[in-house]
């Protein structure tokens, strides 16, 4: 996978990173232990802590202290995963059974707040107020953001502020907390913390847009799930706000969007309206718009393997089709 | 506002204003999302606990406010996730339960760090642990009959862990003797074990054991510190058991 090319400068350190969440996530009761590890071999890009152990090799980067950083980060976004297929009741991730299909609700969710206890744990035992009480901050506005996600489902008169709010805590304030942390335990000044946030915070807006392009456009094969899921879940994602708002078509699709149950032949059509619209493009437009914003706040950082290898993640956000 | 009694009451009264505030979602409250079932004992135990504890070494103000937030965040937490079953729910019934929860936690964490109470942090990542240990011990009972040194383990996991840490936490943090401090969270403990014991009904025998050693321990620390608040907790608590007259004639 191209991704993992991209991380070549900490494929060892991040090999590391992953035994040593195997290890961390055996954990003494045999149920628990059974569903984090059986998440843990879900797999997944292993972004965030890419981003982490990136973002601290400007600086004094020691991998035993940005380690527990780089795990943390890592189990928070498994916890979030579980939980969302929770929320969205789904049956599958990554091509596998989610929890919730295999052991159900109960386990599903005391396994999350588990995995939320892990990561803590290892954030507390740095012992700096200042790291985690940011990574506190973190996770109480994602949650704010979900809920709105889920208040504001099939409203079709949502516009685009709600969407960045949303999108910002849904996915941006996370990726950008992986770079910031991996720049604060690394002993970066304020501005360089400051630069690779925001160079996270954009990224982390255009990862989720393409997400809500790819949603629409994808290879079902290639994406591994159906199309058109948001509009079934009625949420409102960029390319349909642009096509509720600029489309010949647009008081259909808001009858199509904003109805609670559809059939796969309604979504066909939101899915075939929201493409004729031009709304795809216009969103691909705002997310280069976003990558190139995160790799232009790179320009001040020392050109290293490193500062590469951002760039190419970067390009890779916005180019990829999975 | 429930009145629990005297001495504690407009510390309970400031951190239940302080809570409201914190716990808001832009324009919508908890109420706008779903159906949060609470009863007084919900509402008002975990923290009253914390705040009589601090009481009785004249420790009030913000910062045993804090902590009497912090320790109901937990109990928040896990009282909404528990009505996440894994039975048929509806949409909302599944979805804000499992977000208010994680933000719930996140609301703990945060609290902890701005409250000058992050050196208690290790304790309660540890409580978390505990109670979904608990949690998931039960969940691998269901459907079947457990016995009664199981049921103790869960309840002891499930609740008594965190009232026993709120008795525990708030002793340390009003300064109180290491041996008082033990003594308040095996109090702790108990209340949270009949509580517990009260609210599944299973073995209903467990609430008189307990209750009859909390009461056992206010009268080991009666004659070495002052022990209205605790009694007047252990009063509120009576009462709250008593009105659903399950267990009348325990005393």
């Amino acid at each position: 996978m191209k991704h993992q090319k991209l991380f070549k400068e900490i494929t060892s350190d991040l090999k590391k990173v992953e035994k040593e969440l195997d290890k961390i996530l055996k954990v003494g009761d045999p149920i628990l232990s059974q569903t984090c590890i059986y998440l843990l071999q879900a797999g997944g890009k292993r972004m965030r802590p890419g981003f982490t152990l990136l973002s601290g090799k400007f600086f004094d980067y020691n991998f035993e202290k940005i380690l527990p950083v780089a795990m943390a980060l890592e189990i928070i976004h498994m916890a979030t995963l579980v939980h969302d297929d929770v929320v969205d009741a789904s049956l599958t991730r990554r091509g596998r059974p989610t929890l919730a299909a295999g052991w159900g609700n109960t386990v599903s969710i005391a396994t999350g707040d588990y995995l939320f206890a892990k990561a803590l744990e290892l954030i507390v035992k740095i012992d700096d107020t200042e790291i985690s009480s940011i990574l506190a901050n973190v996770c109480v506005e994602m949650c704010q953001g979900e809920i709105q996600q889920i208040k504001f489902s099939f409203d079709v008169q949502q516009n685009y502020k709600q969407y960045y709010y949303r999108i910002q805590r849904k996915t941006a304030l996370l990726i950008g907390l992986c770079c910031k942390l991996g720049a604060m335990v690394s002993n970066a000044n304020k501005r360089q913390v400051w630069v690779l946030h925001n160079y996270g915070h954009c990224l982390g807006i255009a990862f989720q847009i393409v997400d809500d392009i790819l949603d629409i456009s994808a290879d079902p094969k290639i994406l591994g799930k159906p199309v058109g899921g948001d509009i079934r879940q009625g949420i409102i994602t960029l390319p349909m706000i642009y096509a509720l708002n600029d489309s010949p078509n647009s008081e259909r699709l808001k009858e199509l969007i904003g109805k609670e149950t559809k059939s796969e032949i309604e979504i066909e059509e939101a899915v075939f309206l929201i493409k004729q619209s031009g709304g795809i493009e216009k969103s691909r437009h705002i997310v280069d718009l976003y990558v190139d914003k995160a790799i232009k706040s790179l320009s001040e950082l020392p050109d290293i393997p490193s500062r590469e290898a951002l760039v190419e993640l970067a390009k890779f956000v916005g180019e990829r089709s999975y | 506002m429930v009145a629990i009694a005297g001495s504690f009451q407009s510390e309970l009264n400031e951190m239940e204003k302080v809570m409201n505030t914190e716990i808001r979602f832009k324009s919508f409250s908890i109420g706008d999302l779903f159906d949060l079932r609470m009863n007084n004992l919900d509402k008002y135990l975990c923290p009253a606990l914390a705040l009589a504890v601090g009481n009785m070494s004249g420790q009030k103000g913000k910062k045993m406010i804090d902590l009497a937030s912090i320790i109901q965040y937990v109990f928040l937490a896990h009282h909404i996730h528990a009505q996440v079953t894994d039975g048929n729910l509806t949409d909302p019934e599944r979805q804000y339960p499992v977000l208010v929860g994680d933000f719930m936690f996140g609301q703990t964490f945060s609290k902890l760090c701005k409250s000058n109470l992050f050196s208690y942090s290790d304790q309660f990542v540890r409580l978390i642990k505990t109670i979904n240990e608990g949690i998931v011990m039960r969940w691998k009972l269901k459907n079947k009959t457990i016995l009664l040194k199981d049921y103790r383990v869960i309840l002891g996991k499930e609740r008594a862990s965190l009232t026993a840490l709120a008795g525990k936490v708030a002793a340390e943090v009003s300064g109180l003797q290491e041996h008082h401090v033990k003594k308040i969270e095996e109090f702790g403990y108990y209340i949270g074990m009949a509580w517990a014991a009260w609210e599944d009904s299973i073995y209903t025998s467990l609430v008189q054991e307990y209750l009859t050693k909390a009461k056992g321990t206010i009268a080991e620390l009666k004659d070495h510190i002052y022990i209205k608040p605790l009694q007047e907790l252990y009063e509120f608590f009576y009462q709250e058991i008593n009105v659903n007259t399950v267990l009348a004639g325990i005393q």
